[in-house]
């Protein structure tokens, strides 16, 4: 048993890192798409400023699996069928999981929404 | 477990004592409780792929619909209603622009898309279940205010 039990808690915390990694992937997508929908809906010259405002406070605002997060956006605006596409990347968060020394890992997800064709601003 | 009678000792009754080699029994017990964690695991792993897939394909949806939802017909005379043909197009053409299955139901009024995705999983797949099917509806409609 005393061999056995740091395996088993290695293996602990191993599921708990799954745990956070699963959060962290279903927290990205979530993020990339309120902060797109946002976004497609300011002006031009703001969107993204608020893509990044969104994508942060949503993923602040949701918990604590990721340790640091950045957030890209493309804005397409060809005649017809403009698009802003936000990506929103992720460290998972690793604090208190030091024993199973596994690499940082990083998640990312990406959403693109169109902007109305008619719309006012 | 293995628990021997021990006869060893002529002046005493049976006596349930482990025998002095059982050394099986702590095992035992490490073997099943890793057979339960090793099912969390795999409980965590792809519950959380199918709630993000589930997420994912209600994101697609919403911007397939919106998309097609862009469409609008007789805007000049004040009537929002959608032009039906270009609606389904633009909103089938999200979604092959993005790789997915879906289908577009459109109406004058409304449009309305849904994703249907397969996620395989990996350690469900032990207990029979291989992959799971989510769908998700979403719908869209030109308003004005």
């Amino acid at each position: 048993m005393v061999l056995l039990a740091p395996m088993l808690v290695l293996m602990t915390l191993f599921v708990v890192y799954l745990g956070r990694a699963g959060g962290a992937t279903e927290q990205v997508r979530h993020a990339a798409d309120v902060a797109a929908r946002s976004a497609s809906t300011a002006n031009t010259t703001r969107m993204s400023g608020v893509a990044s405002a969104v994508a942060r406070s949503d993923l602040a605002a949701n918990g604590v699996n990721c340790a640091s997060t950045a957030t890209a956006v493309v804005v397409n605006t060809s005649p017809g069928s403009s698009s802003v596409t936000v990506t929103v990347s992720c460290v998972i968060n690793q604090s208190g999981l030091s024993l199973l020394g596994v690499s940082q890992r990083q998640v990312s997800a990406s959403s693109t929404e169109v902007i109305d064709r008619y719309r006012a601003g | 477990m293995r628990v021997t009678l021990d006869r060893t000792h002529p002046g005493q009754h049976l006596s349930l004592r482990p025998h002095r080699d059982d050394h099986g029994s702590i095992t035992g017990f490490v073997v099943v409780l890793l057979v339960a964690i090793i099912g969390f695991a795999g409980l965590v792993i792809d519950g959380s792929r199918i709630v993000a897939e589930k997420i994912s394909a209600s994101d697609h949806a919403e911007n397939a619909a919106r998309a097609g939802a862009q469409e609008v017909a007789q805007l000049r005379n004040g009537v929002f209603v959608l032009d039906i043909p270009k609606a389904n197009a633009a909103a089938s053409a999200y979604l092959n622009a993005h790789g997915i299955n879906g289908s577009v139901d459109a109406s004058s009024t409304e449009i309305s898309v849904t994703v249907t995705t397969t996620v395989s999983t990996t350690m469900l797949a032990l207990v029979g279940v291989s992959s799971k099917t989510v769908t998700a509806t979403r719908s869209s409609a030109p308003i004005s205010h």
